[in-house]
């Protein structure tokens, strides 16, 4: 007993010690992913560039006709409720499901179309294989329909700064207060 | 090496042991009844029938699920895929919990068994390091209808494994005979990890029109189905549907495919 709490503080000494790298993310961080990205503004990254601040994450395709507007509303919705000082901290991470089409251009014009903030918004376009990854960790059953198109769910994730998966809900026009409620814990933590 | 993997696979005749690590059969293209319904993106003219033949391309496909011995030396390869070393973000508290180590196993014996307490992530990023990928759920399905070459047996085989509490130790692979493709341990041995595991939705989930399909579940909803008497598909297409990619069990496991090169 005595020797694991000895171990135990060794080891939490050692991790004060250990510089900061995608290694030292915390286990369950989504950002361990090496998965590739280009922004949509043409920048190529992974996921770490979004640590340090909480972000709400979601998965849409911009041909979309039916659900992924009302996921858009959703979060704008959700961006509009914060408090202001809590809305300057939140990032918005939109991650599109159709490789083949949704390029950063097409994701610029999307952006456009929704009139969101891109000092607060991402949108990422990535191969089949980053989707696939992305949906994994998300949590996000999809799968491409005959003549185009997906067939997803709809699912709004919070992750903090670190990029660990904190709050997730499912479906379109939730009742958004216990997101709000997580988003604002959240930007106090920080 | 290259002789010896292409004398070992001249040597994969179905009922022959000397299938070694990775060894592929070649799948022709061809197509098969999937289980699941065809859809179009809402507003547009959903398909007549709710089922229809899906095509597939011609495929290698491992022979066998990857072994313990095979993993094994995929971890030494690769620390950050150690038991120790893996984000938890990528398999679960259970993850390679029956190795006796790190990279030591509890036996001999254990070697030639089919790994299995994998998660999705570790399966897929195997397979990527061997220059390959999971078989896509219709791959694996196709390889496993085999033309439909003794459909009815392989029914009731599968079925009776099914219905039978997990073994508590799983057998070697290679055991059983292939199938027609040349393909070994598809059922009655353990379940496999997809790439598109996650393109099953489970019955909980948000469809996209916001409606739940009532085509897909059980009860009354099996009754919809393209085959009501295929009730081994339809297993195996709710299980997926249920997992999560982090997860891990002791009976399910993997083996990795890649395109026909052309």
């Amino acid at each position: 007993m005595n020797l694991n709490r000895l171990l135990t503080s060794v080891a939490a000494c050692l991790l004060l010690l250990a510089p900061i790298s995608a290694s030292s993310l915390e286990s369950r961080s989504i950002y361990r992913s090496k998965s590739l990205w280009e922004t949509h503004a043409g920048e190529k990254t992974t996921l770490v560039r979004l640590r340090g601040a909480p972000v709400v994450a979601t998965m849409v395709y911009t041909s979309c006709q039916m659900s992924c507007p009302l996921m858009m509303n959703d979060l704008k919705a959700i961006e509009k409720a914060l408090p202001a000082a809590v809305r300057s901290q939140v990032r918005f991470a939109v991650f599109a499901l159709d490789s083949a089409n949704d390029v950063p251009a097409k994701l610029r014009d999307f952006a456009e179309k929704h009139g969101v903030d891109l000092t607060r918004w991402t949108f990422f376009h990535g191969s089949p294989a980053s989707v696939r990854e992305v949906a994994a960790l998300l949590g996000v059953r999809f799968k491409e329909l005959e003549g185009g198109g997906f067939d997803h769910s709809n699912v709004i994730t919070i992750l903090d700064s670190e990029g660990v998966i904190v709050h997730q809900k499912l479906g379109l026009r939730q009742n958004p207060d216990d997101t709000l409620k997580t988003l604002e814990r959240l930007a106090a933590r920080r | 090496m290259r002789s010896s993997l292409l004398l070992a696979s001249l040597l994969a005749s179905p009922f022959l042991l000397g299938a070694g690590p990775g060894v592929e059969r070649p799948i022709p293209a061809g197509s098969y009844l999937p289980f699941y319904p065809a859809r179009a993106p809402l507003g547009k003219a959903q398909p007549e029938a709710p089922r229809k033949a899906v095509a597939v391309g011609a495929f290698r496909l491992d022979v066998r699920p990857v072994t313990n011995r095979e993993y094994l030396a995929f971890v030494k390869a690769n620390p950050e895929w150690r038991r120790s070393e893996i984000g938890r973000v990528f398999a679960d508290g259970s993850y390679l919990k029956h190795w006796r180590a790190d990279l030591s196993l509890r036996s001999r014996a254990e070697g030639d068994k089919p790994v299995t307490r994998v998660s999705w992530f570790a399966a897929a990023a195997y397979c990527r390091a061997r220059g390959k990928e999971l078989p896509t759920t219709d791959q694996w399905e196709y390889a496993l209808d085999d033309g439909g070459h003794r459909a009815e047996r392989m029914k009731d085989e599968i079925l009776a494994w099914y219905s039978r509490p997990n073994d508590k130790v799983l057998e070697a692979v290679g055991r059983k005979p292939a199938n027609g493709y040349g393909i070994q341990d598809l059922h009655a041995l353990i379940w496999e990890w997809t790439l598109d595991f996650n393109s099953e939705m489970s019955g909980s989930e948000a469809r996209s029109d916001g409606t739940k399909d009532e085509n897909l579940f059980c009860g009354a909803g099996s009754l919809n189905a393209r085959d009501p008497s295929d009730y081994a598909k339809f297993m195996r297409y709710q299980f997926r549907g249920s997992l999560h990619a982090d997860y891990t069990t002791g009976n399910l496991g993997f083996r990795c495919a890649r395109e026909e090169t052309k």
